[in-house]
């Protein structure tokens, strides 16, 4: 972290990669700037991250800079943008592509061969290079996102990550020395997360210099060397990844998850009196902090017996409602997604399903409605084999959201959208009226009812797609990623919905990559490793084990991880879970 | 997507360069029209069999093509025999309708004649990986935007099909029946939403497709060549050779009023 900072002032000496003056951008038809009075400088070898809710004008940003804003969207402009001295609105989007480059969100769009060889030979052949030429930027480009020997691999065989690095290839392929990123992380799993960080801290050492926006605070940390947080179209912060971390309460007023072990040095500090230079960012960081105040006799490291984590778990006689009995799982390709899993759920949990990307986590809950029928091996739902009836039989007691709401939407209308599952149940028209108004007003979507599904925002979107299965009244409730790509408020209202409906009595199972929510909402872990369940458990059993998690490359919340080094260090044996419960532990024996 | 069949083997026929198999399709698929006699056409299907054989085209596959082609092949031999005009009868069926041998040996000319289609072009995709398609078009000289369009195609072909599945299991989610049998016009409702989404989704990627496309240098007009090059070998030129060889006394055979027969 030292040596990041002793770099940031070097880079203010390096040249300008980019200069943006006072651009304010409105879309074509839009009432409001989607980007207000925007003044930036990003020098050569920085890494910025820009952070913000959804809708705070991100994406905008990043198709602004590259000049592909007004090209491909029209509008309005005021002010300026300049990329290595060129203005983005002078210069012909051909001569501006080999000083910058993108990579979108949704990374698959912009994978244009069926091979990853031709795909990252794509942009050096349309430069007109020769044959011998693109075969060494192939290379290159392939090495530096570590893909070499995939070649001649086949795009829709790879994983989530293999693409992501493989879009970035491509860019690379055409050179530029400035490439953006936008939320390059949101849609993989921590391995693969893992892999693109590394691939971007080469790429920095290397000299290119890198702008990304991402939700994700601890992979900003992990990687930017400035911060700037972006609410409805300003910059309303503008730092040092330090410096912007620090401001927690305007963070979370800005819609940024701010870090855990932040806060927790921030409490200890302000509890204990003791002054605190800089604020911790990372959990090595806040280890040495709190190892200090140890060493100095400030702060004693307390052994308790932890209660359960969960009060309200159902403690009473449960009946079993799914049971899955040596499950085995063969797609038609011949690819073996689960290998004998055997799970229990009772009724009236909160299930988390975890996993690498893979590991079969999705395949396993399709086969709780029936989408899927074993291979081998029996799921029954409330005793009925899955195998003897309809998805849409089983749909009215399993109740299944998918990842992307953008699939699931078919109507014109919020209201016709939720009205869609009930016709399909042959319900009388007063039931319908009755049910659609209780769902509208549960997940807060009253007053939209006559929008269009598509004029909604993300986490609205991924509200209605719950809401129009909740409206079939299912006893489980079954959600695959809830959070992919919503913002910190937008995952907070949607598990907050989720947890309301497991105290109605309803039974709810994610399967998430977040293990901060699983920590805060689920009663159960279970953990999916190449289609066999390898721990299964209340979140406190299970996130003590922390060297296993690691081994599955799943890595717990910052909190876990610093209780986890600290009973390490101090050679005691308990796991926190929690902010508050590091906090009792570490301030019981106050000196 | 036949193009996307391709199984990677290392067997003769994937061994051979592209314009080699194409010579090999078109010798196959002329010989099999030029011909009307049962035996002939007996041995090119013998021929093709062999060649499926060679490849190592899995067995499953084949079972696969056949069990669809069953019903057109038994519906062209039973309209051919029973229509057959003046034909040699072999058994009398009531109403005058009599089931001929020479319409079942024209049933059966044209059924071999499907088959040898279906089956060497199956061997030509499924030996032949899709980029070498791509060479062969550019050696053709096809212009690059068509091309193009078929590289945007391929690449993009699995990305629906994978969307599609989920937007039906979404849909079967929210209790739509898709497993019972329906009238057409059930079915064409039922699948108007799904096709809204794909469309839209489609326009959505389209623009970033553009986008991509872009910052990619992309432009119709450049001299866009393929990155890997095909080289003919020795035995591609023999096989060439013994090729010409045959369809030229196969056409000589034709000429001379060969095989012109049922019979």
């Amino acid at each position: 972290m030292e040596c990041r900072e002793a770099t940031n002032s070097t880079l203010k000496e390096n040249g300008e990669a980019i200069r943006i003056v006072n651009f304010t951008y409105k879309y074509p038809g839009a009432k409001e700037p989607a980007l207000k009075n925007i003044n930036l400088v990003v020098h050569e070898g920085e890494v910025l991250a820009i952070m913000g809710p959804n809708g705070a004008g991100k994406t905008t940003l990043c198709y602004a800079i590259t000049g592909l804003l007004l090209h491909f969207f029209g509008g309005e402009y005021y002010g300026d943008i300049y990329v290595k001295g060129k203005s983005v609105f002078n210069t012909r989007l051909e001569e501006l592509i080999t000083d910058i480059g993108i990579v979108f969100q949704e990374y698959e769009n912009q994978i244009i061969g069926s091979t990853v060889k031709d795909d990252v030979s794509f942009g050096p052949l349309n430069l007109g290079l020769s044959r011998d030429e693109v075969e060494v930027r192939v290379r290159e480009a392939l090495k530096a996102v570590n893909l070499l020997g995939f070649e001649h691999r086949e795009v829709h065989t790879l994983s989530g990550g293999e693409k992501q690095r493989l879009a970035i290839a491509g860019v690379l392929a055409v050179k530029p020395k400035i490439i953006v990123l936008d939320e390059p992380f949101s849609q993989l799993d921590h391995k693969g997360r893992l892999e693109v960080i590394s691939i971007l801290e080469k790429l920095k050492r290397i000299g290119h210099t890198i702008i990304l926006t991402e939700h994700r605070s601890e992979e900003v940390c992990k990687l930017a060397d400035r911060v700037i947080v972006l609410y409805k179209g300003r910059v309303v912060l503008n730092g040092s990844t330090r410096e912007v971390f620090s401001k927690i309460n305007l963070l979370k007023r800005y819609g940024v998850k701010p870090l855990q072990v932040t806060e927790l040095a921030l409490n200890i500090a302000c509890r204990v009196g003791a002054p605190i230079e800089r604020l911790p960012i990372d959990t090595d960081e806040v280890v040495d902090f709190i190892i200090k105040l140890v060493n100095n006799g400030i702060l004693k490291f307390a052994s308790r017996k932890l209660k359960p984590h969960y009060t309200h778990y159902p403690k009473t006689e449960r009946s079993t409602i799914i049971e899955v009995q040596n499950l085995h799982y063969t797609y038609p390709n011949g690819v073996k997604a689960l290998n004998g899993v055997n799970l229990k759920v009772y009724e009236g949990e909160f299930l988390a399903i975890i996993g690498q990307n893979g590991s079969g986590k999705t395949t396993l809950i399709k086969h709780f409605n029936g989408l899927l029928k074993p291979t081998h091996g029996v799921v029954k739902v409330f005793g009925i084999d899955t195998r003897k009836c309809t998805v849409a039989q089983l749909s009215r007691i399993v109740g299944l959201v998918f990842q992307n709401p953008d699939y699931q939407l078919f109507t014109k209308s919020v209201r016709d959208e939720i009205v869609f599952s009930l016709k399909n149940m042959d319900l009388p028209r007063s039931e319908i009226e009755s049910r659609v108004s209780k769902v509208l007003e549960l997940t807060e979507l009253k007053g939209y009812e006559n929008v269009h599904p598509l004029l909604l925002s993300k986490s609205e979107r991924q509200k209605l797609a719950l809401a129009s299965i909740i409206a079939m009244d299912p006893k489980i409730i079954v959600v695959d990623e809830p959070t992919t790509g919503q913002d910190y408020k937008g995952t907070l209202h949607i598990l907050e919905l989720l947890k309301k409906l497991n105290q109605q009595g309803k039974t709810i199972i994610i399967v998430t990559h977040d293990l901060n929510i699983v920590l805060k909402y689920a009663h159960r872990v279970v953990i999916l490793h190449q289609g066999r369940i390898v721990l299964d458990g209340p979140p406190r059993d299970v996130f003590s084990k922390v060297s296993m998690l690691e081994k599955l490359a799943l890595i717990p919340p910052q909190v876990v991880l610093v209780s986890y080094k600290l009973s390490r260090l101090l050679r005691k044996n308990n796991t926190s879970l929690t902010l508050e419960e590091v906090l009792n532990t570490l301030l019981d024996y106050r000196v | 997507m036949v193009l996307l069949d391709y199984i990677p083997k290392n067997t003769f026929f994937h061994k051979l360069n592209t314009i080699s198999k194409l010579v090999w399709l078109i010798t196959v698929i002329v010989l099999a029209f030029l011909f009307n006699s049962i035996m002939y056409i007996s041995i090119i299907f013998v021929f093709t069999l062999i060649c499926l054989g060679v490849s190592r085209i899995p067995l499953d596959k084949i079972v696969q093509y056949f069990r669809i082609l069953l019903l057109p092949l038994v519906f062209i031999v039973g309209y051919e025999a029973l229509t057959y005009p003046n034909g040699r009868v072999v058994v009398a069926l009531p109403y005058g309708i009599n089931v001929s041998l020479d319409g079942i040996l024209l049933g059966l000319t044209f059924a071999f004649r499907l088959l040898v289609m279906v089956f060497t072009s199956t061997i030509f995709t499924y030996t032949t990986p899709y980029n070498r398609v791509i060479t062969l078009l550019f050696k053709l000289r096809i212009p690059y935007p068509i091309i193009f369009i078929l590289l945007i195609a391929l690449r993009y072909i699995p990305l629906l099909q994978r969307e599609l599945t989920i937007i039906i299991d979404a849909q079967k989610s929210r209790g739509v029946e898709l497993e019972k049998f329906h009238s057409l016009k059930q079915v064409l409702k039922m699948y108007i939403p799904v096709m809204m989404v794909v469309l839209i989704n489609g326009l959505r990627r389209s623009q970033q497709l553009a986008m991509a496309l872009t910052i990619r240098g992309f432009n119709p007009k450049t001299k866009w060549k393929p990155i890997d090059e095909e080289c003919m070998k020795l035995q591609d030129y023999l096989f060439i050779t013994l090729m010409m060889t045959i369809l030229i006394i196969g056409v000589y055979l034709y000429i001379q009023g060969y095989g012109s027969r049922l019979w």
